[in-house]
């Protein structure tokens, strides 16, 4: 298993602000091979990855000025 | 049964799209609150039992007779305060991928510039090959796509096997509510 979120395996489940976070950056890792942080600075440079859209589509797990 | 505050919509809400996508997965509903007060972001994630390596993490596993075809699920939505706690839709995106780094398509509402095409999909070239025709990469429009057509496209069109006899009810059931519900 990639992240430590949903420590309690619930069906339905919220995540907290640390759980969003890492759930995004090891997503970016995993797909991208960069950090959250790193793709963040130069997201454009990632558009032609099949992954990019979806990552996209999740910023707002670290960053709510994109919602 | 109206829900009777925010948070249980909330939950009414992640159970129906958790029994909309175990037609098809073995499926978890996960919900993350944005700073706007009543808005949502929601994502689709496979349960323990198929978290098999890292990146099984990201996508909900289909089958398609004894292959393994890929979901990706995300929503972004409000619910308001009203006296039945309608929810609305205000973006999502819905992938299909017959391996983890091959996209086959994909569904997207979501604000564009100039207004055009919020519910549009893309059909993606296959990875090392020149796309094959002028419609690769575009905007092709769509309506919004409830999320129950796009599990009946997969089991209807793309040829996914069900996980349950009832899916057809199952759908028509959570659509129905969807429908009822609409803001928009």
């Amino acid at each position: 298993m990639a992240t430590v979120i949903n420590p309690s395996k619930e069906e339905l489940h919220n995540l907290s602000n640390e759980e969003a976070a890492a759930y995004f950056d090891e997503m970016v890792r995993q797909f991208l091979g960069v950090s959250a942080t790193e793709f963040l600075k130069d997201r454009k440079k990632f558009e032609s990855n099949p992954h990019f859209p979806s990552i996209e589509f999740l910023i707002p797990l670290v960053d709510d000025s994109e919602e | 049964m109206t829900p009777k505050n925010r948070d249980a919509a909330l939950v009414e809400y992640q159970r129906q799209i958790g029994k909309v996508l175990n037609c098809v997965a073995n499926c978890w509903v996960y919900a993350y609150p944005s700073r706007k007060a009543g808005q949502y972001m929601l994502i689709a994630a496979p349960a323990d039992a198929e978290k098999t390596d890292k990146a099984s993490e990201y996508f909900l596993r289909v089958k398609r007779g004894k292959e393994v075809l890929f979901f990706r699920g995300y929503q972004f939505f409000e619910v308001f305060d009203d006296d039945s706690f309608r929810i609305s839709t205000l973006k999502y995106y819905y992938s299909i991928w017959p391996k983890q780094s091959e996209l086959l398509i994909d569904f997207h509402y979501h604000e564009r510039k100039a207004d055009l095409y919020k519910g549009h999909l893309h059909i993606p070239p296959k990875p090392g090959v020149a796309p094959v025709h002028f419609l690769i990469n575009k905007h092709i429009p769509t309506a919004r796509i409830p999320i129950e057509d796009v599990v009946r496209f997969m089991i209807t069109e793309v040829g996914v096997t069900p996980r349950t006899d009832a899916w057809q009810s199952t759908l028509n059931e959570t659509e129905a509510i969807f429908s009822a519900n609409r803001t928009k």
